[in-house]
């Protein structure tokens, strides 16, 4: 055993910010009135309670729309606002009569009390309304200084708002081909999270396991660094499903260097063509 | 700024177990013919591939399960003398489709330990998939914690977690729940479940919820993370239902032994049963 998961990692003082108590939910954040468009930042809070070295963000809630809807959170100023984390998918449904999917998302974060933090979204329904919070956690005193915790978003496809289409193909529970999330990380990576999307797929009555492999290298030399991650894909015929389970992962602390390709397979218990492909959206916490 | 996240909590050699590759599931693990009581163990590997000290457990229901719920155990030891490391591992029953809960927190597992699982359900013979996946630590890390965990609010006798009630009026913290009166151990932080409380079928309720999860004595609660937001749908028309997000992912806030620990809770909803949900505390000791 070449170590252990250190006692040290230890958070403390939890405060959320941006939490709407009057109404049970976050901020509300809308999207462009132009699809697949960033909107305008909204402040989620002016001046930040407490230093954070640990963060939770909550993304929920587009109703009556289909398909891509990301959040982005950024510090700073208004209009110098620095993106610390792009395009945290959440998924939604199809009829307003229902709530939609919720993305929690935690991290490793270094965000310095007083800091305004904001968020702003987009969509493939213009003018889609989500609600953002966060939960900000200091580190105990027994903590080193550490990761930054700047995410680096990859795989994201803008001009859909979905993730990278993951295709497990025509034979049933056998990995497909490789897909690659980015050619070449830019930073040391301390971990990362992955949220799957539907890729607009509701409403096809098709449900399904799926294995992920999540790999490292040059192309047709893939090392698996996480081989067989299940989740499930909630297609079902119905106005109101957000379905894929989870709908995002841990932050998994795998450290990634620099200049890595990382790439995505998968094997899956369907087959129909279109609703087997699923996306991913990787998001790579900075050292 | 009392500190950071350190940079030496690092893992590696992702390793699956109990995976089913020619059906992209984890291992069937069967409930007991009778409800509410564990059925037998079922091995998911009979000697594990890597030393561990970071565990990620999958459990997802199996498709048209008519809504029961469902708990699981991970044990570890020979055959008839398992020793449970995480118990009650809920997942949601749902007529419509498989839910899926995934925890990852740091456990100690030596290479070499034949590792199983059991399960309990408000239904009869309900089946579930139970994959795990071990990860050891990098060479710069320290030797670290056990990662046994102790779980706080199951009811054994419903297979759901401690009943929260937000109140009557919406929008407003009600009051505490106690999970548990005193930790058993010192916890190193802790992860967290839903459940529907067997409302599956309610009239189409959409809700959203905000928690408190407080430590200290009834009276004086002091929150320790405020607002933890999930929301909760039922259709109303009998056939599926869903909490997202069904569980929150280890959060590393650490709670002394000998700690009073509760909840409470707000919605947007205020019908009374409906507005009910379940929770289980899953702490994992330093």
């Amino acid at each position: 055993m070449a170590g252990g998961w250190p006692n040290g990692p230890e958070v403390v003082n939890a405060t959320d910010q941006g939490t709407v108590t009057a109404s049970s939910q976050g901020t509300a954040v809308i999207s462009s009135s132009t699809t697949n468009t960033y909107g305008s930042w909204t402040q989620l809070i002016a001046s930040s309670a407490i230093d954070c070295c640990f963060v939770m963000v909550q993304v929920s809630c587009p109703t009556g729309v289909a398909a891509g809807n990301v959040v982005d959170i950024g510090v700073g100023a208004s209009g110098s606002e620095k993106v610390i984390i792009s395009a945290i998918q959440v998924l939604s449904t199809v009829s307003s009569s229902f709530v939609g999917g919720m993305t929690t998302v935690v991290f490793p974060c270094q965000i310095v009390t007083g800091t305004r933090i904001a968020a702003r979204s987009q969509s493939s329904t213009a003018s889609t309304t989500m609600y953002v919070s966060v939960i900000l956690f200091d580190g105990a005193y027994t903590q080193g200084e550490g990761a930054s915790g700047v995410v680096d978003t990859y795989g994201f496809v803008s001009t859909t708002t979905l993730g990278t289409a993951i295709d497990p193909g025509a034979t049933v529970n056998t990995k497909g081909s490789y897909v690659q999330i980015t050619a070449s990380t830019t930073s040391d990576l301390a971990g990362f999270i992955l949220v799957f999307d539907m890729q607009g797929q509701e409403n096809t009555t098709v449900d399904y396991e799926a294995l992920i492999d999540i790999a490292t290298g040059a192309s047709g030399s893939e090392k698996v660094l996480i081989p067989n991650m299940p989740f499930t894909g909630n297609l079902a015929t119905g106005p109101w499903q957000p379905g894929m389970n989870p709908e995002a992962t841990e932050f998994i602390p795998i450290a990634i260097p620099a200049s890595t390709r990382v790439a995505i397979r998968a094997q899956s218990s369907a087959n129909t063509a279109t609703a087997r492909v699923f996306g991913v959206t990787m998001y790579g916490v900075r050292m | 700024m009392a500190g950071g996240w350190p940079i030496g909590s690092e893992v590696c050699n992702g390793t699956d177990q109990g995976t089913v590759t020619a059906s992209s599931v984890g291992t069937t693990i069967t409930s007991s013919s009778t409800a509410n009581t564990y059925g037998s163990w079922t091995q998911l590997v009979a000697s594990s591939a890597i030393d561990c000290c970071w565990l990620v457990i999958s459990s997802t229901t199996v498709f048209a399960n008519t809504a029961n719920d469902i708990v699981i155990d991970i044990g570890v030891g020979a055959s008839g003398s398992e020793k449970v490391i995480i118990s009650a591992i809920h997942t949601i029953g749902n007529n419509a489709w498989p839910s899926l809960t995934r925890f990852a927190f740091p456990c100690q597992i030596a290479a070499g330990t034949r590792i199983a699982a059991r399960s309990q359900s408000n239904g009869t013979s309900q089946g579930a998939y139970v994959q795990v996946t071990l990860f050891d630590g990098e060479w710069n890390a320290l030797e670290g914690a056990e990662g046994v965990v102790d779980t706080y609010g199951f009811q054994s006798g419903t297979t759901l977690g401690a009943a929260i009630d937000p109140g009557a009026t919406v929008n407003t913290k009600g009051s505490y729940t106690q999970l548990t009166a005193s930790s058993t151990a010192d916890l190193l932080g802790f992860m967290l479940a839903f459940d529907f409380q067997n409302d599956t079928a309610g009239a189409g309720v959409q809700n959203q919820f905000l928690l408190d999860i407080a430590t200290g004595a009834s009276g004086s609660e002091k929150v320790l993370i405020p607002n933890i937001a999930f929301n909760f749908m039922s259709d109303g028309a009998g056939d599926g239902c869903y909490i997202k997000p069904e569980f929150i992912p280890f959060i590393p806030c650490p709670i002394p032994s000998g700690t009073r620990i509760a909840a409470r809770a707000q919605a947007t909803i205020n019908t009374a049963t409906t507005r009910v949900f379940g929770l289980t505390f899953y702490g994992v000791r330093a």
